[in-house]
C-alpha cells in the first residue's frame, strides 16, 4: 500500500528491530565475557589459596596445611581441586573430588595458566585453571608440580540464562513502547496533512472555499499556493467570460444598427439590403458559435459538483416563459441528487441547446430525462419531442457546424453543433440523433464526467 | 400600447422607437440603466425592451429593481449575450422574453405585442369578444367576419379597451396608454373619440360594446369565456 504512514510503520519498525536486536546480542555478550572473567578470576583465587596452605616434602610427599574453602571437603560440592607431579601422578585430590580425575592435560610451563571450559570424564560440565609451579625446597633443589582447580558451571550458566531471559523480557517491552510512542508521533505528526488531505476533499465537494490558513509552518506556503491558485482559478474564468461578453456586445450591437438600416433600406434599393442582412446573418452566427464554444471551460479540476436537477428546473422555467405562446408541455426526469463534476455554465449550455431545439419543434410536449450512465459511469442526457422528427439522411449533417437541417427554423444550425462540439471536444462524449417514442426527435447525449 | 426602450446605443434606440411609433405605439426611450429604472418606475408601461448591457446599472439590475418595486409589466431582454446561463438569469430576474442581437425588427414588434396580450391573460393572437374580433399579429377588426375599418388612432383606443375587456379603463389611463407626449392628453378629446369609435363597431346601436360608467371610466364587454 502506497501510503505515508505505513511506508513510516515499517521503516521506523526495521530500524527499531535492528536496533533492539544488536543492543540485546551486544549486551549479551558483554555479560557473558564479563562473568567468564569473574570465574577465572575466582579459580585464580582458589589457586593461590591452595598454593598458600600447601606444604611439599622431597619426594612425592605433599600436604595440605588447612583448606582455604570448606567446599573442597564437600563431596560433589561442584569445587574440585587436585595436584600432581610434573609426570601426571595425582600428588593430592579434594575430598570433593571423592577418587575421581579432572583429566586435565598438564598446563604448557609455569607462569602460563591454562583455563578451560570443559566437561569432566563423569560428564559434569566445568571450568578450570591449571597451574604450574615451581617449588624451591628448603634443603636445596626444587619441585614442579601442577596445581588444578575446577569449578561446575551450573551456577553460571544459570545466572546467564536469568540474565538472557531478564533482557529479552525488558527489550520487547522496550519495543511496544516505542512502536506504541511511534503511532502516537506518527498519527500527531499526519494530522495536518489529513486535515489538508479533508479540506481539498471538501472543496471538491463545494463545502468549502478554500483551505484554512492556520497550517503548520511546513504547510503554510503549499497552502496559501493552493489557495491562490482555486482563487486565480476562478477569477480568471470569471474575467474570460466577461470579456467574451463585452466582445459579443461590443460587435452585435453594432450589427443590430446595421440590419436595422438594411431593412429599413429594403425598399429603395432591395440588393444592397440583401446582400448586407445575408453577410450580418453570417457574421451573427460566426460570432455567436465561437464565442460560445470560447466560453466553455469543461470539467472544472478544484470547484464544487453541480446538482443537475435545479439546474434542469431553471431551464425549464425560461424555455416555458420564451415558449408560452406555443402551449407546450414540458416534463423532466432528473434524479434530485445527481451530481455531476461539470461546468454549471457548460452543462446550462448543452441541456438549453437540446431543449430549445426540441422545443422549436414540438407540437405539445418535450422530455428532458437526466441519469448517470450505465454503471454510474458519465452522464446521460435524453431529450424527447414530438415533432416531425429529423430524417436518417439528416443525422450527421444536422450535428455538422453551421448547416441547417431545415431552413425556416432559424438558429437550428449553430445550437446542435455547439452541443456536439461541448460534449465532444470538453467533455469527451458523444451525440446521437434517433427516432423518439414520443413520434419525433430523440437526442442522446453522452458526457464523459464524474456523476454521484 | 406604451413601450418603454432601454438601450444605450443611440442609432439602435432611435431605429427601435421609430419604428414602434410607425406601429401606433407610445414609446418612451432612456440611453442609461438608471433614466430607464426611474421610467419605469413612474410611466404608465405596458412593455418595456431593455438591453443587458447599460452603462450606469446593468439591465439586469434595472428589472430586479422594477420587480422590487412592484411593476409587473413584461420585459423583453435585448442582449448580445448568447448563452443560455445569461438567458435563464436574464429572465431570472424578472423578465418574460428575450431577443438576441442582431434581431429583426418584425419579430421584436410581435413578441412585444405577444407580451402585453399574454400580461392582459390572452392566450390567443386573437382577441374574441362576441362577435367582435381584433387581430393583434394583423392590427385589423372583424366584426362577425367583416373588416372593421379604424383610423391609426382608433386601433389604439379599442386594443387597450379589447385587451383589459371587462375592466373598467378610466379616461386617464386611457390616454396615458394611447398619446406619446404629456401635453396632448385631452380628456374630451378621448370622448369625442371613444363615440366615433362606438359608431363604427356598432352602427345600429343593437350591441353596446363599450359601456360609460359615470365618473369611472369605459369597459368593453366581458368576452364569455374568452380571457380571464
Amino acid at each position: 500500500m502506497n501510503s505515508l504512514r505505513t511506508r513510516m510503520v515499517a521503516v521506523a519498525s526495521l530500524v527499531l528491530a535492528a536496533f533492539l536486536g544488536v543492543t540485546g546480542v551486544a549486551l549479551e555478550r558483554a555479560f557473558h565475557d564479563t562473568g567468564l572473567e569473574l570465574v577465572r578470576e575466582r579459580l585464580q583465587a582458589q589457586v593461590y589459596g591452595l598454593l598458600a596452605a600447601a606444604e611439599p616434602g622431597p619426594g612425592k610427599a605433599f600436604s595440605l596445611d588447612g583448606l582455604p574453602e570448606p567446599r573442597f571437603t564437600i563431596p560433589d560440592s561442584g569445587l574440585y581441586a587436585a595436584v600432581k607431579d610434573a609426570g601426571g601422578g595425582t600428588l593430592w585430590r579434594s575430598r570433593s573430588l571423592l577418587d575421581r580425575d579432572l583429566g586435565l592435560p598438564p598446563p604448557a610451563g609455569p607462569g602460563e595458566p591454562r583455563f578451560s571450559a570443559a566437561p569432566a570424564p563423569w560428564g559434569e560440565a566445568l571450568f578450570a585453571l591449571s597451574y604450574r609451579v615451581r617449588w624451591e625446597l628448603p634443603g636445596g633443589g626444587e619441585r614442579v608440580f601442577d596445581l588444578h582447580v575446577a569449578e561446575s558451571r551450573r551456577e553460571f550458566d544459570a545466572r546467564v540464562a536469568r540474565f538472557r531471559r531478564d533482557l529479552w523480557t525488558w527489550l520487547a517491552v522496550l519495543a511496544v513502547g516505542l512502536l506504541l510512542a511511534q503511532a502516537v508521533v506518527l498519527t500527531r505528526g499526519l494530522a495536518p496533512l489529513e486535515r489538508l488531505a479533508r479540506e481539498l476533499r471538501a472543496i471538491e465537494a463545494g463545502k468549502r472555499d478554500a483551505l484554512s490558513e492556520d497550517q503548520p509552518q511546513e504547510l503554510r506556503a503549499l497552502a496559501a499556493n493552493m489557495n491562490h491558485l482555486i482563487r486565480f482559478g476562478r477569477r480568471a474564468l470569471e474575467r474570460h467570460r466577461n470579456a467574451l461578453a463585452d466582445l459579443a456586445h461590443a460587435l452585435k450591437t453594432p450589427l443590430a444598427v446595421l440590419r436595422g438600416a438594411a431593412e429599413d433600406a429594403g425598399t429603395s434599393d432591395a440588393g444592397l439590403a440583401r446582400t448586407v442582412l445575408e453577410a450580418v446573418a453570417r457574421m451573427d452566427e460566426s460570432l455567436s458559435y465561437r464565442l460560445r464554444r470560447a466560453s466553455a471551460v469543461g470539467e472544472p479540476t478544484l470547484g464544487a459538483p453541480v446538482t443537475v436537477a435545479p439546474l434542469a428546473a431553471r431551464l425549464v422555467a425560461t424555455l416555458s416563459k420564451v415558449y408560452a405562446d406555443k402551449g407546450l408541455v414540458l416534463d423532466t426526469a432528473v434524479p434530485e441528487r445527481l451530481q455531476v463534476r461539470a461546468d454549471a455554465g457548460d452543462l446550462t449550455e448543452i441541456l438549453g441547446n437540446l431543449m430549445d431545439n426540441a422545443c422549436k419543434w414540438a407540437r405539445t410536449s418535450v422530455r428532458l430525462a437526466i441519469a448517470a450512465g450505465p454503471g454510474g459511469e458519465g452522464l446521460e442526457i435524453l431529450v424527447d419531442d414530438d415533432g416531425p422528427g429529423i430524417p436518417p439522411g439528416e443525422r450527421a449533417r444536422i450535428l455538422e457546424r453551421g448547416v441547417r437541417a431545415d431552413e425556416r427554423m432559424p438558429g437550428q444550425g449553430i445550437g446542435l453543433s455547439l452541443v456536439r462540439e461541448l460534449a465532444v471536444d470538453h467533455y469527451g462524449g458523444a451525440v446521437r440523433v434517433e427516432d423518439s417514442p414520443a413520434g419525433g426527435a430523440r437526442l442522446r447525449v453522452r458526457l464523459d464526467v464524474r456523476s454521484t | 400600447m406604451r413601450a418603454l426602450v432601454v438601450e444605450d446605443e443611440a442609432a439602435l434606440r432611435e431605429r427601435i422607437v421609430k419604428r414602434l411609433e410607425a406601429s401606433g405605439w407610445a414609446v418612451d426611450s432612456a440611453a442609461d440603466g438608471r433614466d430607464g429604472q426611474w421610467m419605469g418606475e413612474e410611466y404608465p408601461v405596458d412593455v418595456a425592451v431593455v438591453d443587458l448591457g447599460l452603462p450606469e446599472r446593468s439591465g439586469m439590475q434595472v428589472i430586479r429593481a422594477w420587480r422590487a418595486a412592484g411593476r409587473r409589466f413584461p420585459v423583453l431582454i435585448l442582449t448580445a449575450r448568447d448563452r443560455w446561463q445569461d438567458k435563464v438569469e436574464g429572465l431570472e430576474a424578472g423578465a418574460d422574453d428575450y431577443l438576441t442581437k442582431p434581431f429583426n425588427m418584425e419579430e421584436l414588434l410581435a413578441r412585444l405585442r405577444a407580451l402585453v396580450r399574454r400580461a392582459a391573460g390572452w392566450a390567443d393572437s386573437v382577441l374574441a369578444v362576441g362577435p367582435f374580433e381584433l387581430d393583434t399579429a394583423r392590427q385589423e377588426l372583424r366584426r362577425a367576419g367583416e373588416p372593421v375599418v379604424l383610423t391609426a388612432f382608433e386601433y389604439k383606443l379599442i386594443e387597450y379597451l379589447m385587451l383589459h375587456a371587462g375592466k373598467v379603463v378610466s379616461k386617464t389611463e386611457l390616454s396615458e396608454h394611447v398619446y406619446a407626449e404629456e401635453m396632448e392628453r385631452d380628456s374630451n378629446v378621448i370622448e369625442v373619440l371613444v363615440g366615433r369609435l362606438r359608431r363604427k363597431l356598432d352602427p345600429q346601436r343593437a350591441l353596446d360594446p363599450i359601456e360609460t360608467l359615470r365618473g369611472r371610466g369605459y369597459r368593453f364587454r366581458a368576452p364569455e369565456g374568452g380571457a380571464e
